[in-house]
């Protein structure tokens, strides 16, 4: 924060020149900031209940709140302080470094690389919508407002939950996984759990065939040796990992809704496992 | 009554050194690994046993070619579970028409790959809980436990195998382990492979030992699941065990003593990066899942994972 308030934010893109961006106001509390228009979200899933409350300070009766935060569930969660028609939710498909203070990195895809909606749609998320759309678009990050975000998000979601966590618990990047015949039925099991889940929940309907031809198989194939972040969480960086929000989301929905995902259960029980005891893991 | 060990690594070893302890006279080894069979026959068996002394025997015969040790009275195989099969292949040049075969060896299904090649008659299976080590070549060491070590029963009574059995009792108790023969040695095998399923699928796919799990949420609960889908499967293979009360015998009694112990697949998993008998553990009760209906989706994912990562030990993070 101080870095930026001082000299504004050196803004790396790959492909493209460094810039250097100012002009930003900076507080390390939302107390004393006055009452904001927009407040965008863009913490870890499970830090965003905290972050909505240490932000409440500076929301009002107009503000509209926006998650753009990766998993499941965070739509739920600003319910819990906002109303409907004042939330917005998404996640983009940016990937993005801080390698310094003052100091950020993007490497942007081709195409869209938001994507995000309204919870309710209403004159609130549309302006707010449009507003974000028009900087973002202007600032060289084309992004999609759309009243169909739920199945963006799930489809964004079932595949996270495959390749993240199916790489985490086999230490293997996510083509390697993709060769294997035991690894392609895991992924194909999660796949298959979370498209049911999805429709159960929310009505979505997400055809098994089309979504692993043209959704699942494109991004594995482009990043075959990739290590997915949960991966970068559990084997390089032991932090705490987004499987909450992920396949612990999928068996928590299927409960409710009566359903079977018990491979999305054992997943989300091991990961949890292996966070909560990093310092006791074997080395090599 | 002349004896091979089929598989004369750690284990085998230290079992064969325990029979010729109890005064085996004719015992052979036979195993790939060459410089442990030299060693054996130019030097002897160091056979150290662990708070009771150190042993050296310069009888045991000692082959890498099955073909050399003459047709043997009991063939006792101490391979791992995924080796059985090309071992007893291998050793069809020492088996004869009244050879009888015993399987030590863990996991579920060795009976019914000794079947393919032997009468029921002539089937002898069990299987021993006691650390082994082989330093060097030519030196094994034996980590006795307490109670009973060593368990084994006829898949059929007969003459034959009644024989095998007493000899196989007598010597094993002579030569300081704790034997028990088993009418009905199924139960028996089956305790041991849900035990197996819980520390071993576990501890390998989590990368802990085996107190760890147990002390955390999660993996109390993936222990009492793995337990709790193998005990429904031994009740349709007909051999009912209650899952509460089993499982509290595994945390009382089996983990608290193992606590900071990494089973013998988790070892292979995360230390020698080896081959491991996931398909006669978690994969085998998925399998027979299956074949009962009966859900055993814990078991499933945690033997596909073992399976995808052995096949792809060189590309494992961190040194891929």
């Amino acid at each position: 924060m101080d870095h930026v308030a001082r000299d504004g934010m050196l803004f790396s893109r790959e492909g493209a020149d460094d810039i250097r961006v100012s002009g930003f106001r900076t507080a390390l509390s939302a107390e004393n900031i006055g009452k904001m228009d927009i407040v965008v979200f863009v913490t870890k899933a499970y830090q965003l209940r905290g972050a909505i409350i240490g932000a409440m300070p500076c929301c009002g009766e107009n503000t509209v709140a926006v998650s753009l935060i990766n998993g499941l569930g965070n739509e739920d969660v600003l319910q819990e302080f906002f109303p409907p028609e004042r939330c917005i939710y998404g996640s983009g498909t940016i990937a993005t470094m801080l390698p310094e203070p003052g100091h950020c990195k993007g490497f942007p895809p081709k195409g869209t690389m938001i994507n995000y909606g309204p919870v309710k749609p209403s004159a609130y998320t549309d302006a707010a919508g449009k507003f974000l759309h028009d900087k973002f678009a202007a600032g060289g990050c084309p992004t999609l407002y759309t009243y169909d975000i739920a199945t963006l998000v799930w489809k964004k979601a079932i595949h996270n939950s495959a390749v993240n966590t199916v790489s985490a618990v086999t230490r293997l990047p996510q083509g390697c996984v993709e060769d294997n015949e035991f690894g392609r039925k895991l992924y194909r099991q999660v796949i298959a759990e979370g498209i049911a889940v999805a429709k159960a929940k929310c009505g979505i309907d997400i055809d098994p065939d089309e979504f692993i031809n043209s959704f699942f198989l494109p991004v594995i194939s482009t990043g075959h040796d990739y290590f997915p972040s949960m991966c970068q969480d559990m084997l390089m960086n032991k932090r705490r990992t987004e499987i909450d929000s992920l396949n612990g989301a999928i068996a928590e929905y299927a409960q409710q809704f009566g359903i079977a995902a018990p491979t999305n259960a054992v997943l989300a029980q091991l990961v949890s496992c292996m966070q909560d005891s990093y310092d006791k893991q074997y080395k090599d | 009554m002349k004896i091979g060990i089929i598989g004369a690594g750690a284990t085998g070893s230290v079992f064969g050194g325990y029979l010729r302890r109890g005064g085996a006279d004719d015992l052979s080894f036979v195993d790939i690994y060459k410089a442990h069979m030299d060693a054996v026959n130019n030097d002897g068996l160091l056979f150290t046993v662990i708070g009771e002394g150190e042993y050296r025997y310069t009888d045991i015969k000692a082959y890498t070619d099955p073909a050399q040790a003459g047709i043997l009275d009991a063939a006792i195989f101490i391979t791992k579970a995924n080796q059985l099969r090309s071992a007893v292949k291998n050793a069809l040049p020492c088996i004869g028409p009244d050879t009888v075969a015993v399987s030590l060896i863990n996991g579920l299904g060795n009976d019914e790959v000794l079947e393919e090649f032997f009468p029921r008659e002539h089937i002898i299976i069990g299987s021993g809980v006691i650390g082994t080590e082989l330093p060097e070549p030519g030196h094994c060491i034996a980590k006795p436990v307490s109670g009973v070590n060593m368990n084994f029963g006829a898949l059929k009574k007969s003459e034959a195998s009644e024989r095998v059995c007493c000899y196989l009792y007598e010597h094993f108790k002579a030569g300081g382990m704790n034997p028990m023969v088993y009418e009905d040695v199924m139960p028996v095998i089956w305790k041991k492979v849900i035990v197996n399923c819980a520390v071993c699928g576990c501890c390998s796919v989590l990368g802990l030992k085996e107190g760890p799990i147990e002390d955390n949420i999660y993996g109390a609960q993936l222990y009492r699941k793995v337990i709790g889908e193998a005990c429904a499967v031994a009740a349709a293979c007909g051999y009912p065990i209650d899952a509460d009360d089993f499982t509290e015998h595994v945390f009382k009694n089996v983990i608290k003593g193992n606590y900071d112990y990494y089973p013998s697949m988790a070892q292979d998993m995360l230390i020698y990066k080896r081959p491991t008998e996931i398909d006669a553990l978690n994969g085998k009760i998925a399998e027979l899942g299956r074949r009962f209906d009966i859900a055993t989706p814990v078991n499933e994912a945690i033997a596909l994972i073992v399976k995808c990562r052995q096949d792809n030990y060189d590309k494992i993070y961190p040194n891929g």
